[in-house]
């Protein structure tokens, strides 16, 4: 069997530049979750269909179980670690707490990027351009009418503290 | 790693490297192990090839544009319409990010969205290598299923196709067990010129996923057809029988061969209604 080739990467993390010695077919979601210890991004199918692993890129929303990590080199990467704190939680955490928006939680850490993403882009999301937006991540318990509402009102309170 | 690079990489390693862009389609594949693991060549960090651009009437998208760079496309011409539709049914937004033109088009399959577009639009592919660049048609680069004209040393650069004229239209219609995250079970597009004198087709040209084989194919019976008829309801109606005459469609365990039929035919009906709607008005 072949050796895999072994290449320096440099990845920015939730703000914190890393070095990393990586492996040709090492997965973004494996370095995240194995290597940075960022236990936020979670693996559900690892097929790019259900978006649990998903993870912001250079202001996208990206599936890391279908990046491979030396892909991502130099680029900005925003998991759920990286948005807000315990005692200071993003609005959209906070929104999904006041809404009971979470049920078993494996998808929330995505739906809550995928929540955060759409409102760094359109401060004034519809209803519709919320489902669009969390579309690719799916939940199998809560169903997405609280998570919805949540993301419309972290988008009010966003508007509000603007002013 | 730019084009040159990458050329040169490929020139070396003609027959051992697969050159990957997005990677949604290979990555899973590889890992399922219904491809071995080869050398693999990363194509993502290519800006040259990543463009939206019109040239003397002729529209130019460079392969590494991205499934989310068409689904911005705002201008209200034929074409960015049906490459609209098609990017906003594609996978989904978080697919549609990182997935590319070339990269779909290079799968070579029925569940390639872009492909019946590409059919109907007429397009054609730009293939480079470190010597030289060829063109071809794009229904000649679509060999077999997972099969494309590429040779080893060679990437697709350019899909391009003349815009279509003032008095077209054209729809894409999909059709899965959900909206989002789908691989559709029976995809249309249709591309339709009348000529608004008469109301008389003038030019036509469909495309399905599958028609006789597993790959998108035009359907020549429909077009020859529908050609020179009035666009109207009737027209509309008899085209669907037609085309179920011309389908050879096959059971898998996705759908039935029956249920493939019924619904390739909705969906061309709602795909020339469509183009009559927006042709003709309501």
């Amino acid at each position: 069997m072949t050796r895999l080739a072994k290449h320096l990467v440099r990845l920015n993390v939730n703000g914190r530049d890393h070095a990393l010695i990586i492996e040709s077919n090492e997965r973004l979601l494996d370095v995240l979750r194995d290597r940075l210890n960022l236990k936020g991004v979670k693996e559900g199918c690892g097929t790019g269909d259900c978006g649990t692993c998903s993870v912001i890129i250079d202001g996208r929303l990206v599936n890391s179980c279908l990046v491979l990590a030396v892909q991502a080199r130099g680029k900005r990467i925003v998991t759920v670690e990286g948005i807000g704190t315990r005692e200071n939680l993003h609005p959209v955490q906070k929104a999904f707490m006041k809404y009971n928006a979470a049920q078993c939680g494996f998808c929330t850490p995505a739906m809550v990027l995928a929540g955060k993403n759409l409102l760094d882009h359109n401060s004034t999301p519809s209803r519709d351009e919320i489902r669009e937006a969390i579309s690719g991540v799916l939940c199998r318990c809560t169903g997405y009418y609280k998570l919805i509402d949540a993301i419309q009102d972290a988008a009010e309170k966003l508007r509000e503290d603007k002013l | 790693m730019n084009l040159d690079d990458a050329l040169n990489y490929l020139k070396e390693n003609p027959s051992d490297t697969i050159p990957v862009a997005g990677g949604t389609d290979l990555l899973p594949r590889i890992r399922s192990k219904k491809m071995p693991a080869r050398k693999l060549l990363d194509l993502s960090g290519i800006m040259d090839l990543r463009y939206v651009k019109e040239e003397q009437g002729v529209i130019k998208i460079g392969a590494l544009t991205t499934i989310a760079d068409l689904e911005k496309q705002r201008d209200s011409s034929a074409s960015t319409k049906l490459l609209r539709q098609v990017a906003e049914r594609f996978g989904s937004p978080n697919i549609r990010s990182v997935a590319t033109v070339g990269g779909n088009v290079c799968a070579a399959s029925s569940s390639e969205d872009l492909i019946p577009a590409f059919l109907v639009l007429n397009a054609n592919v730009k293939i480079i290598r470190k010597d030289g660049t060829r063109e071809l048609p794009f229904r000649d680069f679509l060999i077999s299923k997972r099969k494309n004209a590429l040779n080893g040393d060679e990437i697709l650069a350019e899909v391009s196709f003349t815009e279509p004229r003032a008095g077209t239209a054209c729809s894409f219609q999909k059709l899965g067990m959900r909206n989002i995250l789908i691989i559709a079970l029976v995809s249309v597009a249709t591309l339709l010129e009348v000529d608004l004198a008469d109301r008389r087709i003038s030019s036509v040209r469909i495309a399905l996923n599958r028609l006789r084989g597993k790959i998108p194919e035009r359907t020549e019976g429909v077009e020859k057809w529908l050609l020179g008829q009035d666009l109207d309801q009737k027209t509309v109606e008899k085209a669907t029988h037609v085309l179920g005459e011309e389908l050879r469609l096959t059971s898998d365990f996705r759908a039935s061969a029956e249920y493939r039929c019924e619904a390739a035919k909705v969906l061309l009906r709602r795909a020339l209604t469509q183009c009559r709607e927006d042709l003709l008005g309501k």
